[in-house]
């Protein structure tokens, strides 16, 4: 029984870009346990997808990183292609915001998962169908860049249907058969679960993955990551910018602003006493059940350019709380209560 | 000023959306709630005339635009719209002051009017003279969709549409919209129908609300009613399926959502809803409900609107 | 006006391509309308009297392209020809800009009949073999410049049509194009307004990469006799007229044809180079 399934430590984010570099994640740390909901929760510009990513080893070519990643007390950072793509897929699944875009448009949605299954199974490197698309194939699909072509065997792996049942697809022998763009978003969605849970892996990470579909499509999507958790053992890192969704499944609450950790804890906590000015603005935001035209509070301001180097707190230009010593140098992440972390001089 | 309408649209044998009705006050805002397929773009579209319904009647100020497939006027900026794409909203080659100026085009206005227009407009959004030389690609989400409304009103048009406008805007971006909007609305006596899937946002904005499942109206009635007390059980169900951020009431995960929403190929029989309608009895699979008034003002199309509303407040049938 | 000028200097030195394509091409219009408007008296001899030398000289001081086989002089020669190229590649691409243009944005946007009967014309010219067309309007017209334009003319303009109706389908439902039919303006204003506007760099580019082979059809065509005929001064029929002597005095053919894949040359890497920079500018 191991304390922490997934731990990141001080771990920065750079890109290369022709106006300069972005400075998309800063000093990040965070740990996840097993069987833990963790929900990475912030605007867009605020690390939250880079950080998955990161995580993943899937940055793109101008991203750079300094830091560590622990996958189960091993080092997983600047870990060679070879490696990660043994890893990724069965250890730490993940997926995305457009399903559409993560499938092979040409196979019908068994033969793709069937294939999942195998590749993994016998872990050959060579001799495997090459698919050249998003990340995500090639981390549902655990293969090497340099392989040979080969003719996929006619045999469908009989655990397709079980997994596809798993995710509350009711007639899953006719999905089967189906190709992704004759699916619906939110059975695409459970598919793309399925395919990810299939390999097993000890976490799972999900970006933004139920923003494109329809809130009732939500509500069965989110309940059933969240009935995963406890059948699969599985522990997810749900990424997105919706903090109703954070409130009604993850456990603990990691909030970002421009690349920053500005609070950490229970969700409990951060929704009934949050820290940071930001959270709470931001809480804010939310129109509720306020009387209908009564108005509602903003947050004004935008983020700061990425690409600068600012000093202090980020969050400052757009503070109520603001004084002089928050811009004077770099605020850190300071445990106010127990387990609940905020990154603001007011507590210091 | 009233706009009734009352529209049938179909393409090719599918029915987007059916037996719409509804009037629209001066100065209010209308909200239309509803899901993907729920015909909420299509029925926008038909009264503003970028498509043409199949069939019904729409009218502006007792003046019939539209009736039985012929446009009897054109709308000529009187009505105007707002989309939720900040970013295919704009012509991205044009500058914003020439994108602003643009419904005053057809109107005639001479060249010193129409930018002044131009500029009160802009400032009335929050915009002011350093933007009208930006092209899109240099403005944020929010931005483009100040500039949209912009657009949108510097012909004084009487009926804002508007489709999802801040669905694709991080929410304290959507905040400081929906501010404006309403800001605007007071200022300038607008009327708006306003197109959203998202609850809180339309019990926000709206004055009356409608509900649309499957191309037709479920329900139908003043907002605060509709919207938080709700007679038709697919709205129960929306509402019930939107996640509050409040880890203290997590009703999502309580609640069972069955399956998907109708295939508009070949929708199922009756009551399009049953197949996901906890309260669905024999009747729901083979008849179709008629949208009736149960409470003053306050319509459901439900074979057991009444009933379930009671049973719900615990009040015996 | 100042914003548009830079643009465009930032566009054509964008990178080593497009300056050195740039420079050719520069170079060739501005030689070309110079010759077209002063004629002949910037050359340093006329161009089609005899005997200023001792024929087939080769390339000297005094004569930089040497001389031909009545004794002309071929650096005048090259020179006058700049301009048959440079009108016929003109003209022909501003009628294929603006009637490809025109019809595929109309077709695009409108769709309906005007698109089929558009696409079933276009498909006529696409199986048709271009350069078969065009020999059979100059042989029913008779041999001169301006036939052979216009037989060019007329097969040129297919692809730019086809060009301008798939992006026109694209830009057709945008929202910005909805948004004007609401506000009530008129097709035609939509048309230009939106649709063929942001329709321009697209065809832009393309026409920049076409003008080459434009030039380069046309001396072909005039190298087989379709165009004037020697003595006149044209890049096509030089090189024809001088065939014979290509191995006793190559600089007589090889010059005309140097010059011609030059310039074509030239407007194929500007062309490149403005494609690969609107992508950079599109792609962010």
């Amino acid at each position: 029984m191991m304390e922490e399934l997934l731990k990141v430590e001080n771990l920065w984010v750079r890109y290369e870009s022709p106006g300069g570099k972005i400075h998309a994640v800063n000093d990040v740390s965070l740990n996840l346990k097993e069987k833990e909901f963790v929900a990475v929760v912030g605007e867009s510009g605020a690390g939250k997808s880079t950080l998955a990513l990161a995580v993943l080893g899937l940055l793109p070519t101008n991203g750079s990183t300094t830091g560590n990643i622990f996958y189960e007390g091993k080092e997983i950072t600047g870990l060679g292609r070879t490696e990660w793509e043994k890893f990724r897929g069965t250890e730490i699944g993940m997926i995305f915001q457009e399903p559409l875009s993560s499938l092979n448009p040409i196979e019908n949605v068994g033969k793709q998962m069937s294939e999942a299954l195998e590749v993994n199974k016998s872990r050959i490197v060579a001799k495997t169908r090459l698919y050249d698309y998003s990340p995500a194939s090639r981390v549902m699909l655990g293969q090497s860049r340099l392989s040979l072509m080969r003719r996929p065997r006619r045999v469908r792996n009989p655990e397709v249907l079980e997994w596809l049942k798993k995710v509350r697809i009711s007639d899953p022998e006719s999905v089967v058969e189906r190709y992704p763009f004759q699916l619906s978003g939110g059975m695409m969605q459970r598919v793309m679960i399925a395919m990810a849970l299939s390999l097993r892996p000890s976490l799972l990470l999900a970006d933004e993955p139920t923003t494109a579909l329809d809130v009732t499509t939500q509500a069965q999507i989110l309940k059933l990551m969240k009935g995963l958790v406890e059948e699969q053992n599985t522990a997810i890192l749900l990424v997105t910018h919706d903090l109703g969704v954070a409130a009604q499944v993850a456990d603990r609450v990691i909030v970002m602003y421009a690349g920053d950790v500005i609070e950490d804890g229970l969700v409990g906590d951060v929704f009934s006493n949050p820290l940071h000015p930001y959270t709470k603005a931001l809480l804010r935001c939310y129109p509720r059940s306020a009387k209908a035209r009564e108005r509602l509070e903003t947050l004004g301001g935008v983020i700061p350019d990425l690409k600068q180097e600012i000093r202090g707190c980020k969050f400052a230009e757009r503070c109520e709380y603001v004084k002089d010593g928050c811009r004077a140098e770099q605020v850190r992440l300071v445990e106010v209560e127990k387990n609940h972390f905020a990154r603001c001089t007011l507590h210091y | 000023m009233i706009k009734p309408g009352y529209g049938k649209g179909k393409k090719k044998r599918v029915k987007l959306i059916q037996k719409v009705s509804f009037k629209v006050f001066s100065g209010e805002t209308l909200g239309i709630v509803g899901e993907s397929g729920s015909g909420k773009t299509t029925l926008l579209r038909a009264i503003s005339m970028i498509s043409r319904p199949t069939q019904g009647r729409v009218k502006l100020q007792d003046e019939t635009i539209f009736e039985n497939t012929k446009l009897h006027q054109r709308i000529n900026g009187r009505i105007q719209m707002i989309f939720q794409d900040p970013d295919s909203s704009l012509n991205p080659a044009m500058v914003v002051k020439d994108i602003v100026a643009e419904p005053l085009m057809p109107l005639k206005v001479d060249r010193k009017k129409s930018e002044e227009l131009v500029r009160v407009s802009l400032r009335d959004v929050g915009l002011d003279e350093e933007f009208l030389n930006k092209y899109p690609a240099q403005l944020s989400g929010g931005q483009k969709q100040r500039v949209s409304i912009a657009r949108a009103l510097v012909s004084h048009p009487l009926v804002l549409l508007l489709d999802e406008p801040t669905s694709a805007l991080d929410a304290a971006v959507q905040a400081q919209v929906l501010n404006l909007l309403i800001d605007l609305q007071k200022q300038l006596r607008l009327t708006f129908i306003f197109v959203t899937h998202n609850v809180f946002v339309a019990r926000y904005m709206s004055d009356r609300a409608i509900v649309l499942y499957g191309g037709s109206v479920r329900e139908l009635g003043p907002a605060e009613k509709v919207l938080v007390e709700p007679l038709h059980p697919y709205t129960s169900t929306l509402i019930a399926a939107f996640p509050v951020p409040d880890p203290k009431n997590r009703n999502l995960l309580g609640m069972e959502i069955l399956g998907e929403p109708p295939s508009i190929i070949n929708p199922p029989a009756g009551c399009t809803f049953h197949p996901r309608c906890p309260y669905a009895k024999d009747i729901c699979r083979s008849e179709e409900p008629q949208l009736r008034e149960i409470f003053d003002d306050h319509f459901a199309a439900c074979h057991f609107a009444l009933e379930i509303f009671n049973s719900k407040k615990g009040v015996g049938s | 006006m100042n914003n548009r000028l830079n643009e465009f200097w930032r566009l054509v030195t964008f990178n080593r391509e497009t300056k050195v394509g740039f420079t050719i091409v520069a170079a060739f219009m501005a030689t070309a309308i110079v010759e077209g408007i002063l004629g002949n008296l910037i050359l340093p001899y006329d161009p089609i009297r005899t005997f200023v030398a001792a024929p087939f000289s080769p390339p000297s001081l005094g004569h930089p392209f040497g001389t031909e086989e009545l004794g002309r002089d071929m650096l005048s020669r090259v020179i006058a020809g700049t301009t048959n190229d440079a009108i016929v590649s003109i003209v022909v691409i501003v009628f294929a800009f603006v009637l490809g243009g025109l019809l595929g944005s109309m077709a695009g946007y409108r769709g309906g009949w005007i698109d089929e009967v558009l696409m079933r014309i276009t498909d006529v010219f696409f199986v048709i073999p271009g350069l078969i067309l065009a020999m059979v309007i100059v042989t029913v017209l008779g041999p001169s410049i301006l036939n052979l334009t216009i037989a060019i003319a007329v097969l040129w303009w297919p692809p730019y049509a086809r060009l301008a109706r798939s992006e026109a389908l694209r830009i057709a439902s945008a929202n910005f194009v909805e948004s004007a039919k609401l506000s009530g303006l008129s097709t035609p204003r939509i048309m230009f307004r939106h649709i063929f506007r942001t329709a321009m760099p697209t065809l832009l580019v393309y026409a920049t990469l076409d003008i080459g082979t434009v030039v380069l059809t046309y001396s072909g065509l005039a190298y087989l006799g379709f165009s004037v005929s020697p003595p006149a001064p044209d890049w096509g029929v030089m090189v024809a007229q001088y065939e014979e002597y290509l191995f006793f005095d190559p600089w007589l053919p090889l010059i005309p044809a140097v010059v011609i894949v030059t310039v074509v040359i030239g407007f194929s890497l500007l062309g490149d180079g403005l494609k690969a920079a609107m992508q950079q500018q599109r792609g962010r």
